[in-house]
């Protein structure tokens, strides 16, 4: 298990696909998947740092990467007990509809997504199964 | 994310504004490509083609930057197209519909030629 974290702020999307992907690599994922979770995970981080901790970087953001069986589950982490999530996911059929994209976007790239409130804050659960298991 | 911008001629002999994005384009990055829009679309322009062929990354702030620019260019009975999309990304394209809405061609030249 890995885990990354950064301040709440835009900025830091980068440092975090680029950490992702490269424990992505480490546990044998492939390309187009290793590019479907980290946009997923993109998606998630970016809806906490805009609209749970309103880009205060006094928040943190969290990323956990595991092998599960045949299955890689992302844990992200808003370290913000006391945080209302808002999850908007578009039900506008119309694709120029400018909003709730990141969710749908996010969810069509795993095969599990969940959300979870816990004593440390809300986290997102996403899990993927891959094709092989490289380390064990 | 760099921005280059270009003012070329098409088929037909209007002008284009062709914007080179190198760099990841997501809700930090798009910042800075939205306010461009705006400003090119206020003076008038209504033809764009946008080189994603350096552009790594996108997610779906970079998309709604794109859905703004289609949008002001279309009201002025104009266009989008995009070149250089790499294969992964297409996949976002399919999930929202926007692989229906936009043109997308393998090189600038081929963009140009399309009219």
């Amino acid at each position: 298990m890995a885990i990354y974290i950064v301040q709440s702020r835009l900025e830091n999307l980068k440092s975090i696909r680029d950490w992702l992907k490269t424990h992505l690599s480490l546990l044998g994922v492939d390309e187009r998947t290793s590019y479907g979770l980290i946009t997923a995970v993109n998606e998630i981080v970016t809806n906490v740092i805009v609209h749970t901790h309103h880009e205060n970087p006094a928040f943190k953001v969290g990323v956990e990467v595991e092998q599960i069986e045949d299955s890689v589950e992302i844990r992200v982490m808003d370290f913000c007990p006391n945080c209302e999530i808002e999850l908007v996911e578009s039900e506008d059929t119309d694709p120029l509809s400018e909003s709730g994209f990141g969710l749908k976007i996010a969810k069509s790239l795993v095969d599990n997504f969940q959300h979870e409130k816990g004593p440390d804050g809300n986290v997102f659960v996403l899990r993927k199964h891959v094709s092989s298991r490289v380390n064990s | 994310m760099t921005i280059q911008t270009e003012t070329k001629k098409d088929k037909a002999g209007n002008e284009v504004v062709v914007f080179k994005l190198i760099g990841d384009l997501d809700a930090f990055s798009s910042r800075d490509f939205k306010p461009l829009v705006i400003d090119f679309a206020e003076k008038g322009h209504s033809r764009y083609i946008v080189d994603l062929s350096e552009t790594p990354f996108i997610d779906s702030s970079g998309l709604v930057s794109l859905i703004s620019l289609l949008k002001r260019a279309k009201v002025m009975g104009g266009y989008v197209k995009l070149v250089g999309l790499r294969r992964a990304m297409r996949d976002i394209f399919s999930i929202t519909g926007l692989d229906k809405v936009f043109e997308f061609y393998d090189t600038v030249e081929d963009a140009l030629n399309s009219v």
